[in-house]
């Protein structure tokens, strides 16, 4: 049995995971950065080891001086949490070489899963729902005929792409031999490679993911979770149970995330991503680890899944049955990035010189009072969970939760979060995917009332030295004009 | 009188003496900006005393000071203090978010000062070239 746990990873996750280690009775072992200064992960420690690279991040993705990091401190096994080196086959590989436990699945699933086009064809070979698409490289004579078949609209894309660049939404089959020729030319000036392939475009869709556990022989699914508002194709919200599905489309989605990871005898905690639209849904991608927006299914189903991944690490078959898994209330985690929203969500940085939750809401934070917010890693700096009866109650004690956290000296999303989640297609529970980029006018700072910028004037000069310093004059002043007064 | 506050871009010439205070804000300071919290709301306020604020240069400096839009590392400098420039004359390059940006002269004048070197890291709003009239 696993008696030690180092976690390959920083901020709230690092904590989070250790967490779960220490109520286990186990010994919790950390690396970290200098850049960091004093993180809640270190508080939670038994043992740390500081790592260097030639960046921060480089430091988190040199598994070799990980590695030796966990050997010097008697580490049993490696959770790698999410990001860095979590979805990395050779590190894996390393990982159990050195004579640990790597806490995730084979590096075999990990390579078939992170290589989207094998994982797409992996799955459409099981039978399993994916976009309808269209491969040049298939047959590349017969390529503008095979996309129209697709049916529109659809989306071309590079076959050498990424970050968007190249994609073209073609709506009319007449313009389609068009549209193809200047993708090929910008998939030539952007990536050297002009091949292409088309996929079928579903407008506005919903992203729905399920979240499942394999211990290698049986593979179980702890419901779905929605994450449709995102910004820049990453999660700003999530929740459990999604908004968007019925009772029938909500069995059928997960029975297929079950058969996916059945299919490749999947072993540890995972997610089955999806697309949602129009009444369909398709493949989008399997992570294979644990997800930033977990908690939100820990809080419905009350399964601790780091606790999961341990026991299964630990050779134990799935410790629950598929009947014992209930879904219960409503739960919305909203992620606290350190960023300016009126300025496209551009990072920003700064010293923590306030940070308290006055509400019973999950926090998940990866800083700490007298910390700094710094460049060097993701803006994501915390989150905070909500669990109620219903959805509109989670909404309202999400909206709670956000205006009692006091975070005070680098500029963050909270009060964007608050505009977005009052906003009444989110409450309505009409979102997709683009529904933040389509709603600039969210992300404007608000005009402030001049009855509440009296007040933050009067508040504000009670802490600035000149104001102070002036005011230590003023009755030595006036006792001085007292003479000459009246 | 004794300085402005400013809020989202709005100065407040402030001159009155007696704090408002409410019993539900925090308050935190850091250096001349003062962040507030009040009523689920943060605040971000920017102190300048009335000298500054009037002789600047200061953000109204009418492109005399290039500051940095965002977080980021210096990856070149194209000028060095004296040198003359003109509107559109690269000053230098910056890297921010994995992109590069050359940040240019918004008006002529002469080089006052680079308060960077290459390879170092600054914070948004950092003063990183200032210049003079000529």
């Amino acid at each position: 049995m696993i008696a030690s746990v180092l976690v390959a990873n920083r901020g709230e996750i690092a904590a989070r995971v250790l967490r779960t280690v220490r109520r286990l009775g186990l010994r919790g072992l950390l690396v970290a950065h200098p850049v960091d200064g004093h993180t809640p992960a270190m508080d939670l420690a038994d043992d740390l080891r500081m790592i260097e690279g030639e960046t921060p991040v480089a430091a988190f993705l040199d598994g070799n001086q990980i590695i030796a990091a966990a050997l010097e401190m008697g580490a049993a096994a490696i959770h790698p949490g999410y990001g860095f080196l979590s979805e990395n086959a050779g590190f894996a590989r390393q990982v159990v070489d050195a004579g640990l436990i790597w806490i995730g699945p084979s590096p075999e699933t990990i390579e078939l899963m992170g290589d989207k086009v094998r994982a797409r064809s992996f799955v459409a070979q099981h039978g399993f729902p994916v976009a309808p698409s269209a491969i040049e490289d298939d047959d590349p004579g017969s390529f503008a005929a095979r996309a129209a078949a697709v049916g529109f609209p659809l989306l071309i894309k590079p076959s050498a792409g990424g970050g968007g660049k190249g994609m073209r939404i073609v709506r009319d089959a007449a313009l389609l031999e068009r549209e193809i020729a200047t993708a090929r030319s910008e998939g030539l000036r952007y990536f050297g490679d002009g091949r292409l392939f088309v996929e079928r475009y579903i407008d506005q869709p919903r992203h729905i993911e399920v979240q499942i556990l394999g211990d290698g022989v049986d593979v179980i699914h702890l419901h779905e979770r929605e994450c449709s508002l995102q910004r820049r194709f990453q999660k700003v919200v999530e929740e459990a149970p999604s908004v968007g599905l019925d009772e029938t489309e909500r069995a059928r989605i997960c029975r297929v995330a079950v058969g996916i990871a059945s299919a490749c005898k999947y072993r540890n905690a995972g997610t089955v991503e999806f697309i949602y639209g129009d009444g369909e849904f398709y493949f989008l991608e399997m992570n294979t680890r644990l997800q930033v927006e977990h908690p939100v299914t820990e809080m419905v189903t009350g399964i601790d899944l780091v606790e999961e991944q341990l026991a299964i690490a630990n050779g134990i078959r799935l410790r629950v049955t598929q009947d014992e898994i209930r879904c219960i209330g409503h739960a919305i985690e909203a992620r606290i990035y350190a960023e300016d929203p009126s300025r496209d969500f551009a990072p920003t940085t700064g010293p923590v010189l306030a940070f308290s939750s006055r509400s019973n809401a999950r926090l998940d934070a990866g800083i700490s009072l007298n910390g700094r917010v710094h460049a060097a890693f993701d803006p994501m700096i915390a989150k905070l969970v909500v669990h109620a009866d219903d959805r509109p109650s989670a909404l309202a004690a999400m909206d709670l939760a956000l205006a009692e956290l006091v975070l005070l000296g680098v500029q963050t999303n909270i009060g964007f979060l608050r505009r977005l989640l009052s906003d009444p297609d989110v409450a309505g529970g009409r979102m997709h995917t683009g529904f933040i980029g389509d709603a600039p006018n969210l992300a404007e700072e608000p005009h402030v009332e001049t009855g509440v910028r009296d007040i933050l004037i009067g508040r504000a000069l009670a802490v600035i030295p000149d104001v102070q310093e002036a005011r230590a004059r003023v009755p030595a002043l006036h006792a001085a004009m007292g003479a000459w007064r009246n | 009188m004794l300085g402005y506050l400013t809020l989202h871009g709005v100065d407040t010439l402030v001159d009155a003496f007696l704090p408002v205070i409410a019993d539900d804000t925090v308050v935190a300071r850091d250096g001349d900006t003062i962040w507030v919290h009040y009523q689920g709301s943060v605040y971000r306020l920017d102190w300048c005393d009335a000298v500054t604020f009037h002789s600047g240069p200061a953000d109204g400096d009418g492109g005399l000071v290039t500051r940095a839009p965002m977080p980021g590392a210096v990856v070149a400098i194209a000028v060095a203090s004296g040198d003359t420039v003109r509107i559109g004359d690269p000053l230098l390059t910056i890297e921010s978010m994995k992109l590069e940006t050359v940040l240019r002269a918004t008006r002529d004048g002469v080089v006052a000062s680079v308060s960077v070197s290459v390879g170092e890291a600054f914070e948004r709003d950092r003063i990183l070239v200032a210049l003079e009239e000529k």
